[in-house]
This record gives structure tokens, sequence and C-alpha cells, in this order.
């Protein structure tokens, strides 16, 4: 009983701190669609970092995609995210989780 | 958005564009610059100011009345990655700065198809005189280029040019619509910043040329 207690107790501390890092400094990548033009691009670039939880957000006109790279401790949802492309006035789609230094963008000027 | 209209102009949710164009028309003397203001009130809805003043000639009236629309989206495709299209309609009116002078009530419609590179803008608009105003139309029909960059960068922006042609038309009741032909050019310094500057040449009015200069800014 008392090994059952102890591994439910590392069990339940491990879960804790991999949640607490997948909190830290992650990006969500979103496809994009009805962005054709640079006007756009500033302005949803805009609406993403008011958002308290965006660090940064990162677009790409060729590509069609953004990377919204979240503050750590962020709390906002990829639906929330989605709706602040949708009420800018443009379309959004598939979307990715990654930890900051798994990311690609990251290895590009952004 | 071509070099003569304003109101295919892309305003975001709460976003303020401001612009000022200057129309140098040497043959009348009549040069005027006219103060642009549009405002996204979300992704649909927007705001759109025109005042003109008129700098070259000093005898009456300097300052043109103030034009007031508001632009609803009430269709868009926005589906595909390179395409898009958007339908709006127009309302609004002329506020006369002048006692002598009727207001106008507008109505209209505007049409943007981008498709990568290439871009065309229409909008037509009716302006019905009250009392002693006259009626009036104007439309536009615009289509862009883009020369550089040949593609976009893989992230962020670079600084864009485009090429623009523009087929526009101007009446008043009572007169011929004078069509106008504007070719220019459209450099977006920085998605924040635009300049502008084309040659207009009247069709069927007078064989006027006139030169038109703008710059733009995205706040």
């Amino acid at each position: 009983m008392k090994i059952l207690i102890i591994v439910f107790v590392m069990t339940t501390l491990l879960l804790f701190s991999l949640s607490v890092v997948a909190k830290h400094e992650q990006t969500v990548e979103i496809d994009l669609s009805g962005l054709t033009c640079s006007f756009c691009v500033y302005g949803l670039k805009k609406n993403l970092e008011k958002h308290d939880d965006v660090e940064k957000a990162d677009i790409s006109l060729k590509n069609n995609k953004t990377c919204i790279h979240l503050k750590p401790g962020a709390t906002v949802t990829e639906e929330e995210l989605k709706e602040i492309i949708i009420d800018a006035g443009f379309g959004s789609g598939e979307s990715q989780h990654y930890g900051r230094a798994e990311h690609p963008c990251e290895s590009t000027p952004c | 958005m071509g070099l003569r209209s304003f109101v295919a102009l892309p305003v975001n949710k709460g976003g303020l564009v401001t612009r000022l164009v200057v129309d140098e028309i040497p043959e009348t003397n009549n040069d005027r610059i006219t103060a642009n203001l549009a405002y996204g009130l979300d992704n649909k809805q927007a705001f759109f100011i025109a005042v003109p003043y008129r700098i070259a000639d000093a005898k009456g009236d300097r300052l043109g009345d103030v034009g007031l629309l508001y632009r609803n989206l009430v269709w868009q495709n926005i589906d595909s990655g390179i395409k898009s299209s958007r339908f709006g309609i127009l309302l609004g009116g002329v506020a006369p700065t002048d006692n002598d002078r009727d207001p106008k009530a507008s109505a209209g419609v505007v049409y943007t198809y981008v498709n990568d590179k290439h871009e065309f803008d229409t909008d037509a608009l009716w302006q019905q005189g009250i009392d002693d105003a006259k009626n009036a139309l104007r439309y536009d029909l615009s289509y862009q280029y883009r020369l550089f960059p040949k593609e976009y960068p893989e992230w962020g922006l670079s600084t864009l040019v485009n090429a623009v042609v523009e087929l526009a038309g101007r009446g008043v009741e009572g007169n011929t619509v004078v069509q106008q032909f504007t070719g220019g050019l459209q450099w977006v310094v920085t998605p924040r910043w635009v300049l502008e500057g084309g040659v207009t040449q009247d069709l069927n009015g007078p064989n006027d040329t006139n030169y038109i200069f703008s710059t733009r800014f995205h706040f």
C-alpha cells in the first residue's frame, strides 16, 4: 500500500511538472485563408499581439500560416486564437502545437 | 485598391487608415488635396470620411463638401490561401460645408477580387441630391499587378510595388459622365506606409491630363 501511495504521488508530481513545462514557451501554428495583402498581415499581427498571452505572432503570406509564440504561463486556447483570426476577417484551419525549441519557425528570420 | 477610389481599402478591426491625396490639374489650375480617413469597426464594417480642399485657385470656397460612407461586407469568399473575394454595400452621404449647398445621400456597392499577384477592384456610387443638390454618379474599375516581389518571403513582409491601371467615371446630373483612365504605381514601403502616384487622362472630357500623388498610413 505504501509503495502504491509513493508511486501515485510521484506520478502526480511528474504529470504536474510536465504540464507546467508544456504551458511554458509554446508555439501554436495555424493555417490561414483569405490573407491576401500586406495590410492584412499587419492588421492580423496587431490583433493577435494585443492578447496578453501572445508574445509574438509571425505571419507567412507565402505559406498562409501564422506562428503564435505564447508567453510563459499562457492559458489562451487554440479556439480563442482562431476566434481572433476570424474576428480580424480571415479564415483559420489546421493547427499544430510546438515547444519553442522544436519549432521550425524559430530557425527562419521572422 | 486603386489610386482614385478609397472604398475598396482593406481595413482591419480597430484599424485606422489616413490618406492624403494631391490632385494636380495643370490646365484648370484647380489643384486639390483630399484627406481620407478610414476606421474598421469589425471584420465586416468600416467607416470612410473624405474632406477635399482646393489649393491652387484662391477664388471661391476652398473647403469642399465632406463625404461620409459606411461599408458593410455582406459576402466574402476567404476559403483559399491565395485568393479572396469580397462584396460590400456602401451607404452614406455628402455633408455640405457651405450653407449655399445642399446635402446628398449616397448608396453603392464595392467588390474586390485578389488572386496572388492580381487584384481587381470595382465600386459604383449613386449620390441622390436633396433639395437643390444635383444627383451624381461615380464608378471605378481598377486592376493591380504585383511587380515586386515575385514571391513573398517565408515569414514577414518585404516592400511591395504594384502597377495600377484604373478606369473611372464621374458625372453630375445634366452633364456628361467624364471617363478617366489612370495609370500609376503603388509602393508599399512598409506594411504601414504606402506611396502612390499616377497620371490620369480624361477620355471624353476636355482632354485634361491630371497627376495624382498620395500617401497613406495604417495604424
